[in-house]
Formats: structure tokens, sequence, C-alpha cells
């Protein structure tokens, strides 16, 4: 990468701070910078940042919820009332995990309620 | 006496010279022959010593060879023992290796049988467990929730 995530995230946050009113000419010309300086394979990785820089300014937490397959919509309401509307919740399908869920909330709190890592620690 | 004044000085005076000079060389060559005979003594007796002393040597060269060769008997024989220790302990250590792999393979295929055991009664009515696993995730976040708002 010609520049870090970090940096990009803080250039766009910065730009949007200063000029709520450009939102749709920065998030153009943001995009335009990173593909031209060739950083387009990292864009998920520095839009991943920026959303975790949005949440956590508003006092929210990153939360990333891994299930093996999708799940009924009755399930999803009953895991999505744990968080708040504040917290942005990214749901991703692993179908490695057998069943069950992995959440990991702001990338630190990592809560492994999975099949997979019970048949694991069952054979270990 | 005339006569025998001239028989002595003719006859006698050179038959006695011949004589006399006939006993000095029979004299000499029994000298000669004597001096031989020491010689010759003296070179058997030279002869005997040298071989006594070859036998010994060679007795000397035997006896060090032998002890050599039982040396090296010796050695060869410890060390064919030391060999034969090691071989076995070798061959011990390969079989208690291919035990213990013929353990851990067997203990692998287990594993894989038992998880996809597993797998295949989850696959049964995976929704079931989806949910009994949900609900316990929600359980924990909740339960983590209220400690942050308490905190």
């Amino acid at each position: 990468m010609k520049y870090p995530a970090e940096s990009y995230a803080k250039a766009f946050l910065e730009a949007l701070e200063e000029h709520p009113s450009k939102k749709d000419h920065i998030i153009k010309s943001f995009l335009g910078a990173v593909y031209k300086n060739g950083d387009g394979p990292a864009i998920e990785k520095i839009l991943n940042l920026i959303t975790q820089k949005i949440t956590r300014g508003a006092g929210g937490r990153v939360v990333s919820a891994e299930f093996a397959r999708p799940l009924s919509d009755k399930l999803i309401l009953e895991f999505k009332k744990e968080f708040s509307v504040k917290d942005h919740v990214e749901i991703s399908l692993r179908p490695e995990l057998v069943a069950g869920v992995r959440v990991l909330i702001d990338g630190e709190k990592e809560l492994d309620m999975t099949l997979a890592k019970k048949i694991n620690k069952l054979l270990q | 006496m005339i006569l025998l004044a001239v028989l002595t000085f003719v006859l006698f005076r050179p038959l006695l010279k011949v004589l006399e000079e006939r006993k000095k060389k029979i004299e000499l060559g029994l000298k000669v022959g004597k001096e031989a005979e020491e010689r010759l003594l003296a070179i058997d007796k030279m002869k005997e010593e040298k071989l006594g002393e070859a036998e010994k040597m060679a007795f000397e060269i035997v006896k060090k060879g032998e002890a050599e060769a039982k040396a090296g008997a010796d050695k060869i024989i410890i060390e064919g023992g030391k060999k034969a220790d090691d071989i076995l302990k070798e061959a011990g250590q390969i079989a208690e290796r291919r035990q213990e792999e013929a353990r851990l393979a067997m203990a692998k295929e287990a594993k894989t049988l038992v998880r996809a055991a597993i797998i295949k009664t989850v696959q049964l009515d995976p929704n079931a467990v989806d949910a009994a696993l949900v609900s316990q995730a929600v359980d924990e976040i909740s339960g983590l929730s209220a400690k942050i708002s308490r905190g």
C-alpha cells in the first residue's frame, strides 16, 4: 500500500467533518484517490476502518457476527436486539463453523459459540 | 772317511735340507689345517648362535603377532557386541516410533470419524443447533452488556 489504511480513514473523516455539505464530492474524490494511488485492493480494509471510526465516534460498537448458515428472521431479531442502534453489526456466513455463531466486538472481545470450536475442544 | 765327507757334503746335507723343508711344509699344512678347523668350528658356533637368535626373534615375532591378533580379535568382539546393541536399540526405537505413528494415525482417524458423525447429526436438524447456540451467545452478550453498563 502506498499509504496506510489509517491515514486514508483519517483524511476522509477530516474532509467530511470540514465540508459536510460536499459529502458526495468527497466520497467520489476519495475513492478516485485510493485507486489512483494503487491501493484499490485494500479498499475493504479502509472502508471497515472508516466504519469503525464513525461507529466509535458515535459511541457505538463494531460487531462482527459469523454464522454457519443463514438464520431465520426470528433468530436474527433475537440476536440483533442485544445491540443498540449506535452499534454497527456486520453479518457474514462461514459454513466451516458447522453451527452457531462467532461474535467479535470492537475487534477485541470474542465470543465463540460455534459447534466447530466445541468439536475441536472435545477432540483435543 | 773322505767318501763319508763327500757323501755328507753332496748327499746327506741336501737330503736333510729337503727333509727339513718337507717337515716345515707338513707342519705348516697341519697348522693351516688346524686353523681352518678352528675357523670352521667358530663359524659353526656363530651359525648356531645366529640360528638361535633368529629362532628367538621368530618366536618373539610370533608371540607378538599372537598377542596383537588376540587384541584385535577382542576389539572386534567388543565392537561387534556394541554394534549389535546399537542395532537392537535402533530397532527398538524404530518399533516404538512406528507404534506411536500408528497410534497417532488411529487417533486422527477416530477424531475425523467423530467430527464427521457430529456434523452429520447436526445436519439432520441444523436450525435447532443454531438456535441453541445463538441463544447461548445472546445470553452471553446480554451479560456482557449488563456488565459494561454497570461499569
